[in-house]
């Protein structure tokens, strides 16, 4: 019987281990992390479902990836659980002194015309969208994930992986997902950090997400009990810890766009450290384990700043090169089997 | 002069705050027996929403009154009092499975920034069989948070608000003011059909739900009278439009059947929590009364300028018509005091009926 290992417990993780879960219940999977919701990068995000520092991750992966979760998300909005799991539908506004291109598979895309670009009060605009898309919280949606699987038969285990090398001995298939970690865990320097400080204000009446896509763009993003101003995003900065000058950086460049957020109270200041990587990884490579014993490794890493974004599309994507090993796993088995007869 | 403004719903504060506008320097004094949360406007949801019905005296003058609401609005929406004043900008969808004429509002598609035809896919978000659907993007004004800035600015104006109640407009000649009132606005909703004997004032009951579902940040409305509307404090789910019922009890059916069509239309709100239910009755008349008509009190002659009847868009038109309430109020000024200066005909699209008159 396969053996399933499945490493880090953030949104990828969690996506992964499930999607697996729900396509294989039968297979012995466990989900192995060092940290858990709340304590994941995804969780102090908004959530917000649109890629965002892919760097050079092939643009028809993305739409692939990216439609694959909109599909869940989608079919969860229009079940009861959809508001507890986290997900709200949303009317985004994309604003650019550039020529950036409007996200993929968003619902009723229109450029926005000259006067309503002026309402956001930053001369250089150019151009603007307004979309209608998801979000959906990792703080709700996490503890989801982990109660289905758990729930599903999937067994969980607290505790920091060293390397992948010593699971190989006792699982068939491992899947990497430690985001960050990955820079350790498989030596890949090509990680990086890149720095995000949000702030979470209380402000119940606002009702639309404010995106303005340039290098110094700031953003508005409501939550459903908080809407969180951003952001940075500061490469190879390990630092932690938030700073007044990007706290600073962040509201007066949101209060410019929506004026009445002045009044906000602060809840909360945080930072995250995005798994930055030139191209999200997400292929399987065959090793050998510390006892010698093949094994396979898929790798699903580097998602930058669209863990959620990519979740589930990136989760089906590990489930066909799963299929794909126990397809050729079947295969082997059968030409041994008949090599013995 | 003394003005007087009967009423402290929403056209009651928009009629004193707009007088105070004209007539910075004279006394306006607000009665009513109902306050906040004893108001019909507080029930109301508050979207940005004409009726394509609503009628006032013509078609021109009615898409004035929404046109000039709207920009008051939305001059206070782009401000930093829009939070206090519990004025937020909010989008949303109206699908139809029968009729397309349903998701088309001529008044607000000359107006809102955004209101166009939905793609084929926006017609998948919600649950159920929708083959019509509109999108818009309007204002929401909560008269939850509304009504008290109203009356802080009025007090901070000068403008006094007593607590009285009225079974007649003789009875204004009976209390204790500064100064007999020499013009009344008439803003009692429905109050107006015993204090003024209106036959021609129905109410149309209505009943909601607030829930809290802070997931819900965009509005929906479907067949039949069906909308989710969510707001600072909780989502607003409706709804009924019962012609000529008095009854002010929330209704076990009426209940049950919105909670039907609103979880139909989206399934995620089997997990709100009921905060509440409400019952209104919606102040309608056939077109809105403004007019003015002179009375006798205490053997003075008193100007009445009416401003009711505004059904279910008290919220929506209250900041046009009470323009164009004073505006009468200042056209029939001058015509007393024979001042012999030309005015702009009240139904054309200026915002000023030319010359004000102040200081009296």
């Amino acid at each position: 019987m396969v053996k399933i290992a499945v490493v880090g417990g953030g949104i990828i993780g969690l996506s992964s281990a499930c999607c697996l879960k729900r396509k294989y219940p039968k297979i012995e999977i466990t989900l192995i992390s060092e940290k858990f919701s709340p304590n994941t990068t995804g969780d102090g995000s908004a959530g917000v479902l649109m890629p965002y520092l892919l760097q050079d991750t092939p643009k028809d992966l993305v739409e692939r990836w990216s439609k694959g979760t909109l599909d869940f998300f989608l079919s969860l909005w229009k079940t009861p659980e959809g508001g507890e799991v986290g997900i709200s539908l949303i009317p985004v506004s994309i604003v650019t002194s550039n020529d950036e291109v409007p996200p993929y598979g968003v619902f009723g895309l229109h450029e926005l015309t000259p006067t309503a670009l002026q309402r956001f009060n930053i001369p250089t605009l150019r151009k603007g969208y307004s979309f209608t898309s998801f979000t959906c919280e990792p703080m709700k949606l996490l503890p989801y994930f982990l109660q289905e699987f758990t729930l599903a038969g999937g067994n969980v285990e607290e505790r920091k992986v060293m390397n992948l090398e010593s699971l190989g001995d006792n699982f068939d298939i491992v899947v990497n997902c430690t985001g960050l970690g990955a820079r350790e865990v498989v030596s890949d320097e090509s990680v990086i950090p890149i720095r995000g400080q949000v702030l979470r204000v209380e402000a119940p009446s606002v009702f639309q997400l404010i995106m303005c896509a340039d290098a110094d763009g700031r953003y508005i993003i409501p939550n459903q009990e908080s809407v969180v101003l951003g952001g940075t995003h500061q490469e190879n900065d390990w630092n932690t810890k938030s700073t007044q000058e990007d706290t600073d950086f962040i509201t007066s460049g949101c209060f410019r766009m929506l004026p009445s957020l002045k009044d906000a109270v602060v809840l909360s200041n945080w930072v995250g450290l995005r798994p930055g990587r030139p191209t999200v990884r997400l292929e399987a490579e065959i090793i050998k384990s510390t006892k010698q014993k093949t094994f396979t490794i898929i790798h699903n890493y580097g998602h930058g700043g669209s863990g959620v974004t990519l979740c589930w599309g990136c989760a089906l994507n590990v489930a066909e090169l799963v299929e794909n090993y126990m397809l050729e796993n079947s295969k082997l088995n059968v030409k041994s089997l008949i090599q013995n007869l | 002069m003394h003005i007087g403004v009967l009423g402290a719903g929403i056209v009651g504060f928009n009629t004193a705050l707009r007088i105070q506008q004209e007539f910075p320097n004279v006394q306006v004094t607000l009665i009513a027996d109902k306050f906040e949360e004893d108001t019909t406007s507080y029930g109301a949801a508050g979207i940005f929403r004409p009726g394509t019905n609503f009628l006032g005296p013509t078609p021109s003058i009615t898409e004035n009154w929404i046109k000039d609401s709207y920009n008051f609005y939305n001059e206070i929406l782009q401000s930093e009092e829009a939070h206090k004043a519990g004025i937020f900008e909010i989008s949303g969808y109206i699908l139809a499975s029968e009729h397309s004429f349903l998701t088309r509002n001529h008044f607000l598609e000359k107006l809102l920034p955004i209101y166009r035809k939905v793609s084929d896919e926006e017609l998948t978000l919600c649950v159920g069989d929708w083959k019509y659907g509109s999108y818009f993007t309007t204002m929401k004004i909560e008269s939850e948070d509304f009504l008290p800035w109203a009356r802080t600015k009025f007090e901070v104006g000068g403008g006094k608000v007593l607590c009285k109640k009225i079974e007649t407009f003789n009875d204004l000649g009976k209390f204790k003011l500064s100064a007999p009132f020499d013009v009344v606005f008439n803003c009692t909703g429905f109050g107006s059909k015993w204090l003024c004997n209106d036959t021609r004032l129905v109410p149309v009951r209505g009943q909601v739900f607030k829930v809290k579902a802070p997931w819900v940040k965009m509005f929906f409305y479907g067949d039949y009278d069906t909308y989710i509307i969510p707001g600072r404090r909780s989502v607003t789910l409706g709804g009924c439009r019962q012609l000529d019922s008095y009854n002010m009890t929330v209704s076990t059916h009426d209940s049950a059947a919105i909670w039907e069509r609103c979880t139909s239309i989206l399934p995620t709100l089997h997990k709100a929590e009921i905060l509440k239910e409400w019952v209104g009755l919606r102040p309608h008349r056939d077109t809105v009364r403004c007019e003015i008509e002179t009375f006798h009190i205490e053997n003075r002659s008193v100007k009445i300028i009416h401003q009711y009847g505004h059904g279910g868009y008290g919220v929506t038109t209250s900041p046009g018509t009470a323009k164009y309430s004073v505006e009468l109020f200042i056209e029939s000024l001058r015509r007393s005091t024979g001042c012999g200066l030309t005015f702009t005909p009240l139904d054309s699209s200026t915002s000023s009926c030319g010359a004000k008159v102040s200081k009296l």
